[in-house]
């Protein structure tokens, strides 16, 4: 389990993140059941995702409301929102991941590790999930 | 077949509105992946007599074998068919269609047949649906993509044509939603002529790998060694700033129509680079799993946001007579908006620039837009009317050569054409392998692109010591020098090859880091559990280019075709470093005898039936000599 800390501004959304974790936690080359997500920001005339996470929170707590269908299905918990795009966000991934393979992947240092955690602790990172959900929402 | 390979190859009839699924087995035997696949079913199947808009055409797309897996860059496919100019083509696209695809369950998509109503392709997983797109038919690239993305409702990856390809524009090209096309060809002409707007793909299926743990280790080790050479420090640093300075400093960059009057004291030097990038990037991206992220996306005002690549800042900088960098994105945007390549829109308006300026057109000819030389306004009208096919945009319709052919009065002189279609704006009476393998090629100069002439500039002690190693001579890596250019355009045509059956970017390996395919050759071994060497690999990018040839050979290319415009043998670089550099038509004539020799081709540049032997293709022989009759 680690603790993650994603900075929006800095993904490029390449994907490696997701390839490189669903090749080392899930056993093939399949972003689907990647345990992180590239978020794609889509307008007119790109579609170059910004933001690295995702997302489980419940529906009725998410501040990013509408935009709700794309958040996949995942095992992981999300600790901010990544639509808003502003900051950092802090993340703790529930898989048994010895490398952090999405940090060591990742070619831009948008996701660092903010502490190794054990299982026993989780309840720090939810804790922390509670802080900043709470503060993006009043935000 | 069920580690590294997805296992299927999609065959899709439009005319039928019916898919289904085959094996890739057998061609994977044979021919491994991506784009020599692609290049066997265009062989095997398709009639020399079809003609590239009939509905018997077929259009392949080929992600490779370790196309969306960890391997850095593995986001390329080949598109492979009969190109409007009637001869078999390809051209690489990127981003992030390719591997959704192989996420989908396929190694190959094989389109046949047309549509009888405007249609596009939503394939997610083992579904393939038929979709109407009658309400999108009309619409650019961005609304088009916007549109199929929000009906799918899924982040599905989207490729698709825009008004240029459904106006059958023979330069027309196919874009995915990142702005990455297959732009060289006019393959878009051919989704076009069958009403195919888009193909979607969403893909959960994912790829499973033989030997996975030591596949993530060598993956790392590949990621490793990219990012610490030196060559993608620069990238990572520059990103595309530094093209068109580089081509500039580099004597490769083309000033007007390849014109003899070029005065390079007024044109070509472009202050304020830096200025520009910090003032107009909005994002600095890359395609799927790149490690050396390096292209541009800008917003300006009053324009847009929209990618910038190289072809697009070569094709409307000197070639258009236009120092205004705002001018060359404004440009490449609006070629993208209507889908239609930046490198031959970037040809036309030179040819136009020239005529005007010989006085073989008038205003009048141009719908009242003086093509003056470096017009900001000639250069923007150009594309609305060639984009929306209007007034004198349809003369280029069917190309530049076609284009001149009508205007007469000595415009066919001007046309910078190479088997029809329009050249890329590449010194190549100075840089004599580029000459040469633009000739050679199907399409232009990427198919044998080395970095060793390329990058001597920058880098000449690493390139010469390639040289050396590769073809025993350090004179090799001059750009103007003649020493082994025909082995060395030979042997990158094969490793670009090569990576390409494996959907791997090129920039990376065998340009920039290394030409050797070592560590290509140890990822698909443990991909695939198929143990291959390089030499392997390149022995079936040779039969790949056997085949090919063989192809355009039986639609009538002969050695009088594998030439460029006589005014490259003609006249002088008129500026730059290599100012004055000529290429001499007999050493030019040296060099191909030599490549028909490597290719095992005859003087005519015809494959002998020793080559077909060599390469074990008995049944292709048999096509080959009943269809020469």
């Amino acid at each position: 389990m680690h603790l993650l800390e994603v900075v929006p501004s800095r993904c490029n959304g390449c994907g490696i993140c997701e390839v490189a974790c669903s090749q080392y936690c899930a056993g093939e080359a399949n972003p689907e059941k990647s345990y992180i997500r590239v978020f794609r920001q889509e307008d007119k005339a790109l579609a170059f995702p910004l933001v690295v996470a995702e997302c489980n929170i419940p529906q009725d707590l998410c501040p990013c409301k509408g935009n709700g269908k794309h958040c996949p299905k995942i095992a992981t918990t999300l600790l901010s929102c990544p639509v808003t795009q502003e900051g950092s966000l802090v993340m703790l991934c529930g898989v048994d991941c010895k490398e952090a393979v999405c940090v060591k992947f990742c070619p831009m240092e948008a996701i660092k590790i903010v502490e190794e955690i054990s299982p026993g602790e989780k309840e720090i990172g939810l804790e922390i999930m509670a802080n900043s959900l709470a503060m993006m929402t009043k935000k | 077949m069920s580690r590294g390979w997805s296992g299927q190859i999609l065959r899709v009839d439009l005319s039928r509105m019916e898919s289904s699924k085959e094996d890739v087995a057998p061609y994977a035997r044979a021919f491994i992946g991506g784009k020599s696949i692609n290049v066997k079913i265009m062989y095997d199947e398709t009639d020399p007599k079809t003609s590239p808009f009939d509905p018997a055409n077929k259009l392949c797309f080929g992600p490779g074998v370790l196309t969306g897996t960890l391997t850095p860059g593995a986001a390329r496919m080949k598109v492979t068919s009969m190109s409007p100019n009637g001869l078999l083509a390809n051209s690489g696209i990127g981003g992030f269609i390719g591997p959704e695809i192989r996420y989908a369950g396929y190694d190959n998509i094989v389109i046949q047949g047309k549509s009888d109503r405007a249609v596009y392709l939503y394939i997610h997983d083992d579904c393939v649906e038929f979709k109407d797109a009658s309400h999108i038919w009309g619409k650019d690239i961005y609304e088009t993509q916007q549109i199929i993305r929000d009906e799918v409702g899924s982040p599905a990856k989207v490729m698709c044509i825009g008004p240029g390809g459904e106006k059958l524009v023979s330069f027309a090209s196919i874009l995915t939603e990142t702005g990455n096309a297959a732009g060289r060809g006019g393959f878009g002409a051919i989704m076009g002529s069958k009403n195919l707007k888009a193909i979607a793909v969403r893909g959960t299926r994912g790829i499973k790998i033989a030997q996975l743990e030591e596949f993530n280790k060598a993956c790392w080790e590949a990621h490793k060694l990219i990012r610490e050479s030196p060559g993608c420090e620069s990238m990572v640093a520059e990103g595309d700033r530094g093209v068109l300075d580089h081509f500039y400093n580099s004597g490769m960059f083309v000033l007007g129509n390849w014109e003899e009057d070029a005065d390079w004291s007024k044109w070509g030097r472009f202050g304020g680079n830096d200025e520009f990038f910090d003032q107009y990037t909005a994002f600095v991206g890359g395609c799927f799993g790149c490690p050396t992220y390096h292209m541009n996306i800008f917003d300006i005002p009053g324009i847009g946001i929209g990618k910038e690549k190289c072809v697009g800042w070569l094709s409307f900088s000197g070639p258009a007579w236009n120092n205004d960098r705002k001018v060359m994105v404004h440009a490449n945007y609006l070629c993208n908006k209507y889908g239609i390549d930046v490198v031959s829109t970037g040809n036309v308006i030179s040819f136009l620039m020239e005529l005007r300026h010989k006085g073989i057109i008038t205003d009048q000819d141009t719908d009242g837009v003086p093509m003056r030389r470096g017009d900001k306004e000639a250069i923007i009208s150009t594309i609305h009317k060639i984009g929306k096919q209007e007034g004198f945009g349809k003369l280029f319709k069917d190309g530049v050569l076609e284009a001149a052919r009508t205007i007469g009065k000595g415009a066919e002189d001007c046309a910078m054409h190479v088997k029809g279609l329009e050249m890329q704006p590449y010194e190549v009476r100075s840089y004599k392998s580029q000459a040469l393998t633009t000739a050679v090629a199907i399409r232009d100069t990427i198919e044998g692109h080395s970095d060793i002439d390329y990058s001597w500039i920058a880098n000449p002690d690493e390139m010469e010591k390639w040289a050396e190693e590769l073809y025993g001579s350090r004179e090799a890596a001059f750009p103007t020098s003649y020493e082994k250019k025909a082995i060395m355009d030979w042997d990158m045509e094969n490793r670009n090859t090569a990576v390409d059956m494996l959907g791997v970017c090129k920039w990376h390996i065998p340009w920039d880091i290394t030409p050797y395919l070592q560590i290509p050759a140890k990822l698909f071994f443990l991909a695939t559990g198929v143990d291959t060497s390089e030499d392997e690999l390149l022995t079936v990018a040779q039969k790949t280019r056997t085949l090919e040839r063989a192809f355009n050979v039986i639609k009538g290319i002969r050695r009088k075709d594998d030439t460029l415009p006589k005014r490259l043998f003609e006249t002088a670089a008129p500026g730059g470093l290599f100012k004055g550099q000529r290429l001499e038509k007999a050493k030019f004539d040296e060099m191909l005898d030599e490549y028909y020799e490597l290719r095992g081709w005859d003087e005519h540049g015809v494959p002998k039936k020793k080559t077909f032997d060599k390469f074990s293709l008995a049944s292709e022989w048999k096509v080959f000599k009943k269809n020469l009759k």
